[in-house]
């Protein structure tokens, strides 16, 4: 009777082990889709505006610091008039504990990117 | 033995307890996850070529004919257009030129 309940203790900590290393799987794909939509918002931004001014970056910066993103570098297009190419690219790092073996946890950095190319609308005159 | 006696027996084997746990996660949490993960990854990769689309989409506005514009008439420069979309789609989509895709 006593193996029986030690047995069946085992099977549940293994069985909870596997629950959280299966919730903990969607923590950086949740973050990487975070950043596309901040990213994308300022991008935006960036087409009526013309560019990347310094106050937005710094908002998006901080936007993505919130997120739990570290060692942020943000390039973006500064000033272009209508019709011209404007570029965003976003490079960041998230880093987040995970369970790597049954009771060992340990800190993993995945480093994230994003990249795309819009086209201005501010008419310069 | 009958069905109620089996059910009522209150001895039980240890083995049986691994066995079914084991069982449970294999062919149960495993095929879930992987059902949910995968379902989840789908949805973000829509979401990103949606986005990219989004983008050139709202890029075309740019090859619109101002001057018709004036007289109450909505027209594009479709050669404009075409190569404003071509070439955002692909910048945008990590693509070639002509769309096909980049080598790996």
């Amino acid at each position: 009777m006593p193996v029986r309940v030690i047995v069946t203790g085992i099977v549940l900590v293994v069985t909870i082990a596997v629950l959280v290393y299966v919730v903990e799987f969607f923590l950086p794909l949740s973050a990487k889709s975070d950043m596309n939509v901040i990213c994308r918002d300022t991008l935006l931004k960036m087409e009526t505006a013309g560019g990347l001014s310094t106050n937005e970056r710094l908002d998006m910066e901080s936007e993505l610091m919130t997120r739990g993103f570290l060692n942020i570098v943000a390039n973006g297009t500064e000033n272009e008039k209508q019709g011209e190419a404007l570029r965003l690219h976003v490079e960041a790092d998230y880093t987040y504990n995970k369970l790597t073996a049954l009771f060992i946890r340990n800190n993993i950095t995945q480093h994230m990117s994003y990249d795309k190319t819009s086209m201005s609308r501010k008419v310069i005159n | 033995m009958d069905l109620i006696s089996v059910i009522k027996r209150k001895k039980g084997s240890a083995v049986t307890d691994v066995v079914i746990g084991a069982a449970v996660i294999v062919f149960v949490l495993l095929p879930i996850f992987s059902f949910i993960a995968e379902k989840f990854i789908v949805l973000d990769k829509a979401q990103m070529i949606k986005d990219a689309v989004d983008m050139t989409n709202i890029s075309t506005y740019n090859a619109m004919l101002a001057g018709s514009l004036g007289k109450e008439e909505v027209s594009l420069s479709h050669g404009e257009a075409e190569e404003i979309f071509i070439s955002l789609l692909a910048a945008n989509l990590n693509l070639k030129p002509d769309l096909s895709p980049m080598p790996q």
